[in-house]
């Protein structure tokens, strides 16, 4: 054990903060050094100055006080309403979540069917090496919203639209997101903007 | 005085709920439950006992305004007291410069014996020491001391870790036992 209570414990010990354990250990080091025990004793005493100062004294009444707030309330704009239900605060959360999957869904796709045509013959190999191997896929035929998705997939994704995927798509959902990201720090930090306090201890 | 409440009792959180949909009978519930407390402490930090009054209306405005914000996983008083330290801090900014500490009056001010005198000039010592310590740490020991909260309460209240609580209070009451250790010797 150190020689004596580590000062930054003192506080925690005062105020009843500290764990179990951590008491035993105090307590025991206390019961048997009488330097701790004199710096806890002048914290006590401060403890005890400090309460000695009297309370704000009493000015307006209770009720009057409560009144002047009320008259002030009606011509000051109502607080709005936080959103209080778990769907809202879900939805809130999903926003970025479904933005990331549309774009990843979207990038990927772009990517594979510039792969496709930037190598020629390429498709056209894949049929060959696939269909003796597939002899169901001659007759086979995706179902029609498959091939709806398939279609718009491939207009989206064509190669001479595939600059405007590259730029536009990823400058508007980053700024969605961005928008979402200035939504959230907005809720998180409006109430407690005004207590920026420096650290001025030295 | 009261000085330690219990932070989560179910009337209030009721109270606080009906307000936040819009009841102003409820808040003015809240106002009556708290105006001792929050003036209290807005008297603590800027020192001055009729700046706390009109601070401590300007903190439940404040309120009012932002309980839509409030979230119960805090304790409501902690909320509450950022909200006026910050109005006291605000008032004491625009209406009184902190050099001015001297000039604070006292409260209590009629002619008393004398033993009754010295002990007010102590506590008008005690006092003057700390206004004179830092915000932050004065924020902290004033909820400490006076209010009886929690090291996590005040964390939720000034919005720090409870290391940093730990460190402000720590810095405070070594600053007052140095300040105040000519008279903590002739008591």
């Amino acid at each position: 054990m150190n020689p004596h209570i580590n000062t930054q414990w003192m506080d925690p010990y005062l105020d009843g903060e500290l764990s179990a354990a951590q008491r035993r250990q105090a307590d025991a080091h206390l019961a048997g050094c009488p330097a701790c025990r004199a710096a806890l004793e002048r914290r006590r005493a401060l403890s005890g100055m400090l309460l000695a100062v009297p309370p704000a004294p009493q000015g307006k009444s209770a009720q009057r006080f409560a009144d002047e707030v009320a008259r002030q309330m009606h011509s000051t704009p109502a607080h709005t309403p936080a959103p209080s239900h778990p769907w809202l605060r879900a939805a809130w959360v999903a926003v970025p979540v479904v933005l990331l999957a549309v774009f990843t869904f979207f990038q990927a796709t772009a990517l594979l069917t510039n792969l496709i045509v930037l190598f020629p013959g390429l498709s056209g190999a894949l049929s060959a090496t696939l269909a003796p191997n597939l002899p169901f896929a001659n007759g086979l035929a995706l179902p029609a919203p498959l091939d709806g998705l398939v279609q718009l997939i491939s207009l989206v994704a064509a190669p001479q639209l595939s600059w405007i995927t590259a730029l536009v798509a990823p400058i508007a959902f980053g700024l969605l997101y961005l928008s979402w990201l200035a939504g959230w720090w907005a809720t998180q930090h409006a109430p407690r903007a005004d207590f920026v306090e420096e650290e001025r201890m030295s | 005085m009261e000085q330690i409440d219990s932070p989560a009792v179910p009337e209030e959180s009721h109270l606080v709920r009906q307000a936040q949909r819009g009841d102003r009978e409820a808040f003015a519930g809240l106002v009556l439950r708290y105006r001792e407390r929050v003036i209290d402490v807005v008297y603590r930090m800027c020192g001055d006992p009729i700046l706390a009054e009109d601070a401590a209306q300007v903190a439940f405005l404040r309120a009012w305004q932002r309980l839509g914000e409030y979230q119960p996983r805090a304790a409501f008083r902690s909320w509450l007291y950022r909200i006026a330290i910050n109005a006291a801090l605000d008032m004491l900014r625009r209406e009184r410069p902190a050099a001015a500490l001297d000039d604070l009056p006292l409260p209590g001010s009629d002619p008393q014996p004398e033993a009754a005198y010295e002990q007010r000039e102590r506590a008008g010592l005690v006092r003057r020491a700390v206004l004179a310590l830092p915000e932050a740490s004065r924020a902290a020991l004033v909820l400490r001391e006076y209010h009886g909260l929690s090291y996590q309460e005040i964390a939720e209240a000034l919005d720090i870790s409870t290391g940093t609580v730990m460190s402000r209070l720590n810095y405070a009451r070594n600053k007052l036992l140095e300040t105040l250790a000519p008279v903590m010797e002739v008591r």
